[in-house]
């Protein structure tokens, strides 16, 4: 348990290597729907920027007494990092970005594959570095030495659920979903983003319960009260379209794999 | 795509490529000489000082970013080198310092 390659971090390196594998899957896609106007980039941008500014502040403000939360610098070079906050920063910083830029195509379909290999390789490092889950009784559970515990803050030598493991298994599962399948169907333009953030956001509040996330309220964890607020949201979304009939012929295969504005 | 808004430039691959390696590179100088010279100080530290210069300088980057972007000759340049800050701000908050030192995170 935590393996390092030669002096570089484990969980870094990951992290690293899945925005890498998010870039290809990103261009290959944009490159197959033909949308090649430079404000792509920017929109891009935008959601880099937003995710990473999210990503490190998402966890600045957990006490209620702000004296006890770090300072903005002590955050940003020390605090941790948050998928559900990059997430949230990313989709705001797409949207400012496509408004400043006056962009008006639906970016949706070129994130959501992108974006669900990104995570299944990032989280490899969380697997490998990263307290692993809640006890389990199940022999498919990760037993950690006194060593690797203490680092990882976790129990030692008992069963721990492999969260990350499930959540990689998540994300590729649903890479396939929407690389071999839903892209090649006639979803509305961009819905194919919100349908994984919506199975994303489900599937991480029931991961959670074995994740050993901190529970702060009500035997809830933090992410899984940011998920309470946010799920009924994209949900709520989802059944206002299938109300409007947008997605009648959603799975019927495309006419043409062009995105429209 | 007639209501994309007024005609814009092609992506170009190598100006985009260049400036995130060259904003990765950035980002990940800095992490590794804030980490070096004691910028962003420990929790607890007594005053604040040292670390709001840090994000002074951690801004000194992203102004060139801006001033590139606003250039239209080196608009997907700018684009690019802030990106490569920002990612390296996602993925690198490691990567380079430990390379150049073992062992400090």
């Amino acid at each position: 348990m935590y393996p390092t390659l030669g002096a570089v971090p484990t969980h870094e390196l990951f992290v690293l290597l899945g925005v890498i594998v998010a870039g290809g899957v990103f261009t290959l896609e944009a490159r197959r729907r033909g949308q090649t106007d430079e404000r792509l980039a920017f929109v891009i941008l935008g959601a880099v920027v937003g995710g990473a500014v999210f990503m490190r502040m998402g966890t600045w403000l957990q006490h209620v007494d702000l004296r006890e939360n770090a300072s903005f610098a002590e955050q940003w070079l020390y605090g941790n990092r948050s998928i559900l906050g990059g997430l949230v920063g990313a989709w705001l910083g797409v949207h400012v970005a496509k408004r400043l830029a006056g962009y008006q195509v639906r970016t949706g379909d070129l994130f959501a594959p992108a974006v669900a290999l990104g995570m299944a390789v990032g989280r490899i490092g969380c697997l490998l570095t990263e307290e692993p889950g809640t006890p389990t009784a199940g022999g498919w559970g990760i037993t950690l030495d006194p060593a690797a515990a203490e680092r990882a803050g976790a129990a030692a030598g008992v069963g721990l659920h492999p969260s990350f493991g499930y959540e990689i298994a998540f994300h590729f599962t649903a890479f396939l979903v929407l690389w071999l399948w839903l892209r090649h169907r006639s979803l509305p333009p961009g819905e194919s983003f919100v349908w994984y953030v919506a199975a994303y956001g489900v599937f991480r509040f029931l991961v959670e319960f074995v994740r050993g996330n901190e529970v702060v309220w009500e035997g809830l964890t933090r992410p899984q009260l940011f998920l309470l607020m946010t799920i009924p949201l994209v949900l709520a979304r989802i059944a206002l379209q299938v109300r409007r009939g947008r997605y009648r012929n959603a799975l019927t295969p495309a006419p043409r794999e062009q995105v429209s504005a | 795509m007639s209501d994309q808004g007024p005609p814009s430039q092609p992506l170009r691959a190598m100006p985009i490529i260049g400036g995130l390696v060259l904003g990765a590179i950035v980002c990940w100088v800095w992490i590794t000489a804030s980490l070096v010279v004691g910028l962003g100080t420990a929790y607890g530290a007594d005053s604040n000082l040292v670390a709001v210069l840090a994000l002074v300088v951690a801004a000194l980057p992203v102004v060139v970013g801006i001033v590139l972007l606003l250039r239209p000759s080196t608009r997907q340049l700018g684009t690019g080198f802030l990106m490569g800050i920002s990612i390296g701000m996602i993925a690198g908050a490691g990567v380079c310092a430990s390379l150049f030192l073992p062992g400090t995170l």
